[in-house]
């Protein structure tokens, strides 16, 4: 497998108590061409933060001094706007929305695999510099997408979509040239916090691939074996 | 052991009857001072009358002899008369002047009119040390001649004593009564409490199946021993369902434990291309990754068991989440040629957790999708039955045997067919979880041929 560097590297700061993992994720992280800054308690992270020098934030839920969602909550009732991911042991059913409601943008439970952790970070640090046009039109290469009237067309050609295609096609599109892992469309595509046995997001992304590449020779979606899904341009 | 037994005498039954026979003792203390006291005064009364009536007498034949001039000889005779009566308690006294005793059988005295009680040294012939009480009447027939006429109440005392003392051995006996009684109560009492403790202890040494011996009767000690047997009962499937789960977990978990460990030990032996290598390390990670779905939909079970998500329930239209589910599934229904289809009627509203819900319907859709044949149809619906919300879904595949329904809720349990293909064996379990959490029943049926499950939810 050839090592990718990363699409925007970030310098990334982990909060995280246990060396086992913080080591895990650094090394995993600095592969992929992020920088990577770790702190071992609450108070250590928060002083880190305030320094207004990362580009993200990691956080564990369960850390000494002061815990996570408290140090994710106080950042942004300071009004500090650092994209934040939760990377924790705790899968209450309610935990990911409190960890979202305090102000986290994603939630990621232990234990996880690398390449699910970079494809929330790319999605997370992308998402926070999207531009204001995104939000009514997207484009990858010929493919155009208009998200006020739900239509898209391959050059120039309508693509007829159900309503849960339009959102898988959305939600690839906005992450046009990154990895998007399974669990990360059945959050946000689904609004699914359970994992179905079925494979429903093969399912629906064959559906998907099948009427966008009706008439064309090349594939749009691609899929990365052991990742998930990715849609480019060429 | 017997040190932790109550006795007899600090039980509280028998404190009980002690404290009954006390009130029972006071009260017949004060029921025996009133009859004292009437009984006194009305003995006292007929003695004024009887006195009186005497006294008259006297006066009247003084009065009738005056006129001769016979008056004080006629008050004489007169006393002479009664003294002749046998009655030796009459007491008369003729008095003139101060200390000269015309007549009667009693000493001079210093005269004053009016009912009062004189007390006198008993005779020494009679024996006796104890002072006489004589209640009379006096009066003066002329200024210087003065009658009394009373009577001895000592035998009216004696008699009263007599009384007292009766009293007294009824109180003795009684306070004795209620004591030995309040003991035997106190003792059969004792012995259905020693029956209870005893269970408990054995249960706390160990022995789960212990109960209470009841006879089956209507006491307070009989309900409350069958309360506390049924409380027992409860407890011991409880612990049988948890050392049931626990066993489950140990074994199934352990499987797939060791085929990672097989796999590996054989890699380590076996491999020597990179290839080989990658092929390996792919399989034990599928391995853990599948350890790890097994524990946490467990986890997931147990948070739903603990109610954790009763706080978030709203109102839920079971269609809307059936044609969610429909949305969701269409496609892998496609991919097994499943024919798919729904009828979800509208209005069917109940408090719920819109996730779970979905999930419910999820797990019973993957079910249908794994264990039966490509084409197979599957059908779901969410309608009123019977007045109840519910949701069912049913396929036409080859169902499960009547032996084996109840059994499918069970965790880990996977029928012998559908163990070779994927799954954790918890899927149902969850179903059944989310249901008793939404107050829902689960009836699984045969769909003639096939499987069919109905989730009845109470009404509103």
């Amino acid at each position: 497998m050839t090592r990718r560097s990363a699409v925007v590297a970030v310098d990334i700061l982990i909060v995280e108590d246990d060396p086992k993992t913080a080591l895990y994720v650094t090394e995993g992280l600095q592969e992929h061409g992020h920088l990577v800054h770790w702190a071992m308690t609450g108070l250590d992270g928060l002083s880190q933060a305030h320094r207004g020098i990362h580009g993200l934030l990691i956080v564990d839920r369960m850390l000494p001094s002061l815990d996570g969602l408290s140090l994710v909550k106080r950042l942004r009732d300071e009004g500090c706007t650092i994209p934040a991911v939760f990377l924790t042991t705790m899968s209450d059913l309610n935990a990911r929305v409190e960890g979202l409601n305090a102000g986290a943008d994603d939630y990621l439970t232990k234990p996880f695999a690398i390449s699910e952790l970079l494809a929330r970070i790319n999605a997370v640090s992308r998402r926070t510099r999207r531009g204001a046009d995104e939000r009514t039109r997207l484009r990858v290469g010929r493919l155009e997408i208009d998200l006020r009237n739900r239509t898209a067309k391959r050059e120039g050609k309508t693509i007829d979509l159900q309503l849960q295609e339009f959102r898988l096609l959305e939600y690839l599109a906005h992450n046009a040239g990154r990895t998007v892992t399974r669990s990360m469309l059945l959050e946000n595509v689904w609004d699914l916090d359970f994992d179905p046995r079925s494979n429903i997001v093969e399912s629906h992304i064959s559906r998907l691939r099948s009427k966008l590449d009706r008439g064309f020779s090349s594939s749009m979606i691609h899929t990365v074996r052991g990742e998930g899904y990715v849609i480019r341009a060429n | 052991m017997s040190s932790a037994r109550t006795r007899p005498l600090q039980s509280e039954s028998f404190r009980h009857a002690a404290m009954y026979a006390g009130l029972f003792a006071i009260s017949m203390i004060v029921l025996t001072a009133l009859v004292y006291v009437t009984m006194d005064r009305a003995f006292k009364a007929d003695l004024m009358r009887a006195s009186n009536d005497d006294l008259t007498s006297i006066q009247k034949a003084y009065v009738a002899g005056l006129p001769r001039g016979k008056g004080v000889h006629e008050a004489r005779e007169m006393i002479e008369d009664r003294m002749l009566a046998p009655d030796d308690k009459d007491r008369f006294l003729l008095q003139y002047g101060l200390s000269e005793r015309l007549a009667g059988n009693m000493p001079a005295m210093e005269p004053h009119s009016g009912v009062f009680t004189l007390y006198y040294p008993r005779d020494k012939a009679s024996g006796s040390q104890a002072t006489q009480e004589i209640l009379g009447h006096g009066i003066f027939l002329a200024p210087n001649l003065y009658a009394f006429v009373g009577r001895d109440t000592f035998g009216a005392r004696v008699t009263e004593q007599e009384v007292l003392r009766e009293f007294g051995w009824i109180l003795l006996t009684s306070i004795l009564l209620a004591s030995v009684s309040g003991l035997l109560l106190g003792r059969s009492f004792l012995r259905r409490i020693d029956a209870i403790s005893d269970t408990c202890r054995s249960i706390m040494a160990g022995r789960l199946d212990e109960r209470i011996p009841v006879n089956g009767g209507k006491t307070e000690l009989e309900r409350l021993a069958a309360t506390i047997n049924g409380m027992l009962d409860r407890i011991e499937v409880l612990m049988d369902s948890l050392k049931q789960v626990s066993n489950d977990i140990a074994h199934d978990m352990r499987t797939p434990l060791a085929h990672l460990r097989y796999s590996l030990e054989r890699t380590k032996i076996g491999a020597s291309t990179p290839e080989q290598y990658r092929a390996a390390i792919e399989a034990a990670i599928a391995e853990s990754d599948h350890l790890l779905e097994m524990f946490a939909a467990l986890l997931r079970i147990a948070q739903i068991e603990a109610g954790a998500r009763r706080d978030g329930f709203r109102q839920v239209e079971l269609g809307q989440v059936l044609r969610r589910a429909y949305d969701i599934y269409k496609p892998v229904m496609d991919d097994g040629a499943h024919p798919f289809e729904i009828e979800a009627h509208d209005a069917l509203h109940i408090s719920g957790d819109p996730q779970l819900l979905l999930q419910m319907v999820s797990n019973l859709l993957d079910n249908a999708a794994a264990h039966t044949p490509s084409g197979t149809p599957v059908r779901a619906e969410a309608i009123s039955d019977e007045g109840r919300p519910a949701i069912i879904v049913a396929d036409k595949g080859h169902g499960v045997p009547q032996e084996d329904r109840e059994k499918v809720f069970r965790r880990f349990y996977r029928r012998e067919q559908s163990r070779t293909s994927p799954g954790s064996g918890l899927g149902l379990s969850l179903v059944a979880v989310i249901a008793g959490l939404h107050g829902a029943d689960i009836q699984v049926s045969d769909n003639a041929p096939g499987f069919r499950l109905a989730i009845r939810f109470p009404s509103a």
